[in-house]
């Protein structure tokens, strides 16, 4: 195993906290004296790291990740604000067209926070109860309220009761298991199923698919934002709000449910469950004792488990000779995010603080959106039918003169079943707002907060004269 | 990044590289073995990226140069990350014989030879713009199948309900290519 290098890793990537309460601050500052001032008041509140948990475990956990706006307002240097991938530099907003967050899904229709770029910082607090929860806050709110930093606004998010999302299906059942020694001891079937599958079975997926500095899937350490020190042991975090419209899925799953099998009570209970991949208690569709401890092999046209079931397309299981399942271990991600509901908010009132830990955004996390969600050809089907559940109803391609594009209503195909399409399915997921984050190691915290990484002009003296003595 | 674009999908892909000393020799037996393989069934590894239209390799210019042209669905720098990802040992077998090529992987470097490579079309035509590699074989799939219902409905005592379920059933299939025989 690879010597990680856990008391420098942010706890929030590798380590599942099973705290179900959380507060999202998101902050902006000024000038970078004002951002210095106010990481070394947050670095005073003690962060949370990978580090094993001294016994008994925490009540509360904390961590903190930056935009590029934020790199950049701390005076970082141009040539290491350089270094940092394109996708990042850009933002989540900038990135609409790939992610596929179109239509009502646009960054023109998000909530006001989330709409404009101002965003440098998001602090996340984790707890085990509401009440500890909002008294750290407090506390954290009120060391970097001193420093003339602006909070700009809050986000509650909650684990909800038994462990289900706002449709009712049993959430964060899969993980990727990661090859990180200390993290699972005896890794059970249900864990290892998060791996990759390989000849020999089961087996984690290198640590720097998911934290920069290490070996990934590729057997490479892939280049990582320079100096090291501020990029090694840094992860990045993609943070999106979706907001879900429960009655309408409701109502979806009752009325196509009737054309398929009609009379049947528990048919809308089925559709959505073929269409999500598990039954609302997490079981997979087509197996009924394990949870994750499974693949596809011996259904390759998805008469068991739809091919574009949510849990399928997300999550291929293994290499297939399909086009666009080649390097699946490549597309992989940690999911960390926790549900929301915001009283008097309208329609789209709750959903899910979606938050994806992975080592490359495009390669990742929109790489996922782009063609496992937002596409069907990868699965010989067609290209409207996108993901039933998360899935947006644009194209980019259907793009009117004025630069908007119609609505074009996904399908969904469930081959044996006694009618096997699903058509027109109205959207159910809405983003309301999402941003693209840089979560730094200790060393680089340390670093900024110390005025580190910055080109002072005294710096750029000593490269030159290095430079010219070679 | 250059390269047109036809109907916001199918993009055009010209590159003209140099060829090492006897490289061309080289290049026309390995294409020719391909063609062979081929011929007996074999199947083409370009089929790996399921968004190629078209693709060629041309030897120009007393064998000095290589030409490659190729269309495909979607942006350009989508399509070369993925063939560096899907078909490095492909790619290597052929831009072996090019000077300056510095492997398909990483795929940054690759990207970085293709585009100074790479010569934009003064006018790029396509028939079928809008329509990606898998929307056509999907029609084609479709399109075959029911001609295939059609013919089960015209012999005589035929079951309709029986060719409606069978018709229903096979159009929900994943696309099958090659198309089989009927």
């Amino acid at each position: 195993m690879p010597q990680v290098d856990l008391d420098q890793i942010q706890g929030l990537v590798l380590r599942e906290y099973e705290m179900g309460f959380a507060k999202y601050l998101f902050y902006r500052w000024d000038t970078p004296d004002r951002g210095r001032r106010w990481l070394k008041a947050l670095l005073a509140q003690q962060l949370t790291f990978c580090s094993p948990w001294p016994s008994p475990t925490p009540e509360h956990a904390l961590n903190v990740a930056l935009t590029f706006q934020g790199l950049q307002a701390f005076g970082l240097a141009p040539a290491s604000l350089a270094t940092f991938p394109e996708e990042f530099k850009s933002g989540m907003a900038q990135r609409a067209a790939i992610v596929g967050d179109y239509g009502e899904s646009a960054p023109a229709c998000w909530e006001m926070g989330w709409k404009s770029s101002d965003i440098h910082a998001v602090v996340l607090i984790h707890a085990r109860s509401a009440d500890r929860r909002d008294r750290f806050a407090s506390t954290v709110a009120q060391a970097l309220n001193d420093t003339g930093a602006t909070m700009l606004f809050e986000q509650d998010a909650r684990e909800l009761d038994e462990g289900k999302e706002h449709f009712g299906f049993k959430d964060g059942i899969s993980q990727p298991w990661v090859n990180v020694a200390g993290l699972h001891s005896n890794p059970g079937p249900d864990v290892m199923g998060g791996g990759k599958r390989t000849k020999v079975g089961w087996q984690p997926l290198e640590v720097g698919e998911f934290v920069l500095g290490y070996e990934d899937e590729s057997d490479q350490v892939p280049a990582f934002p320079s100096p090291v020190a501020l990029g090694r042991n840094g992860s990045y975090l993609v943070v999106r709000k979706l907001g879900k419209h429960v009655d309408r899925f409701n109502l979806v799953m009752k009325e196509q449910a009737e054309a398929i099998w009609p009379g049947d009570p528990e048919g809308s209970k089925r559709l959505a469950a073929l269409m999500m991949g598990r039954g609302k208690d997490g079981r997979p569709v087509d197996k009924a004792n394990t949870v994750n401890d499974f693949h596809y092999e011996n259904d390759p046209s998805g008469t068991r488990c739809p091919l574009g079931a949510h849990i399928r397309r997300t999550n291929l299981r293994e290499d297939t000779d399909r086009e666009g399942s080649l390097g699946s271990n490549r597309h992989r991600i940690i999911r960390r995010g926790l549900h929301y509901e915001d009283p008097n908010a309208g329609t789209w009132d709750c959903g899910s603080m979606f938050i994806a830990v992975c080592a490359s955004i495009s390669r990742q996390f929109e790489f996922l959106q782009q063609f496992w969600v937002n596409d069907g050809e990868f699965l010989g089907l067609d290209r409207d039918e996108r993901d039933p559940i998360i899935g947006v109803n644009r194209d980019g391609r259907d793009r009117r003169e004025d630069g908007s594009h119609p609505e074009r209503k996904r399908k969904f195909t469930m081959p044996g079943k006694p009618v096997p399409f699903v058509f027109d399915l109205p959207e159910f997921v809405r983003v309301r707002g999402g941003g693209y984050f840089f979560a730094p190691g200790r060393a680089a915290l340390e670093g900024l907060a110390n005025g580190k990484f910055c080109q002072s002009r005294a710096n750029t003296k000593t490269r030159r004269v290095k430079g010219a003595s070679r | 990044m250059g390269g047109k674009q036809r109907g916001n999908n199918v993009t055009e892909l010209t590159c003209i590289a140099p060829l090492k000393p006897g490289g061309a020799d080289k290049l026309r037996a390995l294409f020719a073995q391909r063609e062979a393989d081929e011929k007996q069934g074999g199947r083409s590894p370009i089929e790996q990226i399921g968004t190629i239209h078209y693709a060629r390799w041309v030897i120009i210019n007393g064998d000095k140069w290589m030409l490659f042209t190729s269309n495909f669905d979607g942006g350009l720098a989508d399509y070369l990350k993925e063939f560096a990802e899907r078909d490095e040992k492909v790619l290597n077998a052929i831009f072996q014989f090019c000077e300056g090529w510095p492997g398909a992987r990483p795929a940054d470097g690759f990207i970085k030879y293709v585009e100074d490579h790479q010569v934009t079309a003064a006018y790029y035509y396509a028939a079928y713009a809008r329509y990606t590699v898998g929307e056509v074989k999907r029609a084609l799939y479709w399109k075959k199948t029911t001609e295939d219902f059609v013919k089960k409905l015209g012999k005589p005592r035929a079951d309709k309900d029986q060719a409606i379920t069978w018709l229903l059933q096979e159009l929900a299939k994943p696309t099958p290519w090659p198309l089989p025989e009927s």
